[in-house]
């Protein structure tokens, strides 16, 4: 991939920083306290995932590395607790979206919803996997249990939050640092 | 993507998500809470306390429809309900009455036992304030013939006075053409009761030719005396409720409210036979 890195300062991906923290901290609050109360279609949807691929689509492979690790680190902190990779899992998740964008898709909602659609798979194999070391649950019986519902129930309750990151990025940082 | 993956900026960033994924667990691990956790959830507390409560007012909202909505089907439920256990009470009180009449039926097969009884519903009644003529279900196709007594467990209600093959009618005692030989049950004076033009209107009848000597008071119960060809002895009649005297023929007549309801009465007895029944035809009853 031949990138052309822009001009940003520390200054500037600081308040980038920011912005989408607060941004992945309210999705992450709407994810623990209310989709998790009411567990539509049976699970809890992920929505700090998608959104984190929204940001790392739009907004580089930096915001993705960045955003990955708060992401993960919030929805640690908020909704569970003992072991957790989220922030490690997320961040690699959101760099690789980041680059399929550049690469192969493009900055569009099919690209976010292919490659949401790839990380909800892979953090649902992932928490199947730590489901079976923490507690012993069967790892295929789990996954054949959650695998659509949560692809499916995350990605519905996760399209009005991609709508709202899009026009965060528009709003204030339609000037990706690194273009494909 | 090589250059990216092995920039210092990506391997920092790496290194520093292993950190913050691992001082956590492994702290967690040993029963005590990351400072990073411990910041994000003192920042997230108040407002999941703000998400709560809205989710609350929200759910008391909803809940005021789902309760409008489960109260209204209750509803309906409700009046199925009420709607089935009147029809049972109807159905009962139907059965409660029949059964009585079936008890009285018994009692009157008890007393008489050499009456042939057809048991009759009323299906018809002539118009008016009090009805002397009454429609029967039952007719020739049961054994019904002309002349025949219809009563009561309460007492006489009249005789039938017309036929068909499947119905009949039957003129109450208070109807002008009929009369019923009779006497007063306490002293056993005789006379006839008879139906009255002037009497009928308010659903009585007369007993008339009594000497101005008889023995009769208001409150005397009349009885048939069995003389004549309809009425078997020893039935009800009424009640006596007025003595009034003749001038012109210089007797009494005493004015008889009939102990059987005649504006109510839905099932009649038909004495078919009875001991000393004759088939003569009488144009007046008796």
């Amino acid at each position: 991939m031949n990138s052309q890195r822009s001009p940003i300062t520390w200054q500037k991906l600081t308040r980038k920083s920011i912005v989408w923290s607060l941004w992945l901290f309210a999705a992450a609050l709407v994810q623990t306290s209310v989709l998790s109360r009411y567990q539509p279609f049976g699970v809890v949807p992920e929505i700090v995932l998608p959104c984190v691929i929204a940001i790392a689509i739009h907004d580089g492979e930096r915001s993705a590395t960045i955003c990955g690790i708060i992401g993960g680190l919030i929805i640690d902190s908020l909704g569970s607790g003992g072991f957790s990779a989220s922030a490690v899992v997320y961040m690699l998740l959101a760099v690789a979206a980041a680059f399929l964008t550049y690469s192969v898709l493009s900055r569009d909602f099919l690209s976010w919803a292919i490659a949401t659609v790839f990380a909800l798979a892979v953090c649902n194999v992932v928490s199947s996997i730590y489901a079976g070391i923490s507690v012993g649950a069967p790892f295929f019986e789990y996954l054949g249990r959650t695998f659509f519902r949560y692809i499916f129930s995350s990605f519905i309750f996760s399209l009005p939050f991609y709508v709202v990151t899009r026009l965060i990025w528009r709003r204030f940082f339609n000037n990706r640092e690194m273009e494909g | 993507m090589a250059r990216f993956l092995k920039s210092k900026f990506f391997i920092i960033a790496l290194l520093l998500a292993i950190v913050l994924v691992t001082v956590p667990s492994v702290l967690a691990l040993m029963g005590q809470g990351s400072v990073v956790r411990n910041v994000l959830n003192v920042i997230a507390t108040p407002f999941r306390f703000v998400i709560t409560k809205t989710e609350e007012s929200f759910e008391g909202f909803a809940m005021y429809f789902r309760e409008f909505d489960d109260m209204h089907e209750e509803n309906k439920v409700l009046r199925a309900r009420l709607k089935e256990l009147e029809e049972q009470v109807a159905k009962s009180e139907a059965v409660r009455e029949e059964n009585k009449w079936l008890y009285d039926y018994l009692g009157l097969r008890r007393l008489h036992p050499d009456y042939v009884f057809e048991a009759a519903t009323v299906v018809g009644r002539e118009s008016g304030n009090y009805m002397t003529v009454m429609t029967l279900d039952c007719g020739t196709a049961n054994g019904i013939k002309l002349n025949m007594p219809a009563i009561t467990s309460e007492g006489i209600v009249g005789y039938v006075s017309e036929v068909g093959l499947t119905w009949c009618k039957v003129s109450t005692i208070i109807e002008t053409a009929t009369s019923v030989g009779a006497y007063v049950e306490r002293s056993g004076e005789i006379g006839v009761v008879k139906g009255d033009y002037s009497l009928k209107n308010q659903g009585y009848c007369q007993m008339s030719y009594l000497s101005t000597d008889s023995d009769i008071k208001v409150g005397d119960r009349i009885i048939s005396s069995g003389i004549g060809v309809v009425y078997p002895r020893g039935l009800l009649i009424g009640t006596v409720t007025e003595i009034v005297p003749d001038a012109a023929s210089r007797t009494l007549s005493a004015h008889i409210e009939p102990a059987v309801d005649l504006k109510d009465v839905s099932r009649v007895m038909i004495i078919k036979d009875f001991a000393g029944y004759t088939e003569e035809p009488a144009d007046t009853a008796e």
